[in-house]
């Protein structure tokens, strides 16, 4: 007869997850490492005609690479699947906004030097950033599950959004003396920090789908 | 075997994408056994290649997620989003020709000039 996991075994797998493998806030690849594990072990129990704990160790360490705790580039004692996509959405956004503040920086500055108003350069910057900003704060107080992309979105979120205002008040303040051209490392950081918290916006937004369809079974 | 993988591996989105064309919506374990029952055992998808392919399609919004509670436990489903329909129609477009510029190669009269 096929034997099928019991409730009891399936939580087992789930609190090995939480404590051994620092799994407790990602909730959504959690419960797929669950149900994937869960299935294997099922299978290994049929094939070898197994118990569950000899099964279940056979699996996990097999496993191992996968959802233990790693320490890659910025991230410490994260599960390395959910390294894995940190680190190719730090490619995107984080490495993007890098070049795209650049780049940025580099048109204000043809832009000032041909009689562009820095005001007019500046405050839709300052207004996208904040907008976002605000939306950050906004989702991460009223999430209900956390999931890998709500982690990596609200991540370093009051220490970013500090610098942020920081940099606001020190170009207001500085570029009252009228000499622009001397704060272009001010604008880029200006720059940089307000699609820096764009791009966690849209990481935050694109979280609610996986949050409404978690909130659906759990 | 193992060098059989290797030339696998830089298909495996397209892979996953095609099943999911096929078969409407699929979870990693089944995508992995699906595999391995198309191949009779001779291609084998590593979990640590697929669910780190499978969450990167699904932040570039190629795939969209499902999810079910299947006998006491929840099952993450994927499926092809709009963008991933066509991305998988393109990618496919471009194994094919691979595939079809691998056997000329192979197969061609030219071969020992190259």
């Amino acid at each position: 007869m096929k034997q099928t996991l019991t409730t009891e075994q399936v939580q087992f797998i789930e609190n090995a997850l939480i404590e051994k493998c620092d799994f407790k806030d990602f909730n959504d690849v959690r419960l797929e490492m669950v149900d994937h594990l869960a299935s294997e072990i099922e299978e290994e129990m049929n094939h070898s005609n197994s118990d569950f704990r000899t099964a279940f160790v056979k699996v996990m360490i097999k496993w191992n690479p996968l959802i233990l705790p790693k320490t890659i580039s910025f991230y410490s004692n994260v599960p390395y699947i959910v390294c894995k996509l940190w680190k190719s959405l730090d490619s995107k956004f984080y490495y993007g906004s890098l070049v795209l503040s650049i780049l940025l920086t580099f048109v204000f500055y043809k832009l000032i030097e041909s009689g562009t108003s820095l005001v007019t350069l500046l405050v839709p910057v300052i207004s996208i950033g904040l907008i976002a900003n605000v939306y950050l704060f906004y989702k991460k107080v009223t999430t209900k599950v956390t999931t890998t992309l709500s982690v990596y979105a609200y991540k370093r979120l009051y220490k970013n959004s500090l610098t942020f205002i920081l940099f606001i008040a020190l170009n207001i303040a500085l570029s009252l003396d009228g000499n622009n051209f001397n704060l272009f490392p001010l604008y880029y950081g200006l720059i940089y920090f307000s699609i820096l918290m764009v791009g966690r916006a849209f990481v935050a937004h694109k979280n609610i789908k996986i949050e409404n369809q978690l909130l659906k079974v759990i | 075997m193992k060098k059989q993988q290797q030339l696998y591996k830089g298909s495996l989105n397209t892979i996953i994408m095609k099943l999911l064309e096929q078969n409407g919506k699929m979870y990693g374990y089944e995508i992995t056994q699906k595999v391995k029952e198309i191949t009779q055992g001779e291609m084998n998808i590593t979990e640590g290649a697929l669910y780190p392919a499978l969450h990167k399609m699904e932040a570039e919004g190629f795939l969209d997620v499902e999810m079910d509670k299947v006998d006491g436990r929840i099952r993450k489903y994927y499926k092809l989003t709009e963008n991933g329909v066509k991305e998988t129609v393109s990618r496919m477009e471009e194994l094919e020709n691979f595939i079809r510029n691998m056997q000329n190669i192979v197969t061609g009269p030219d071969l020992k000039t190259i």
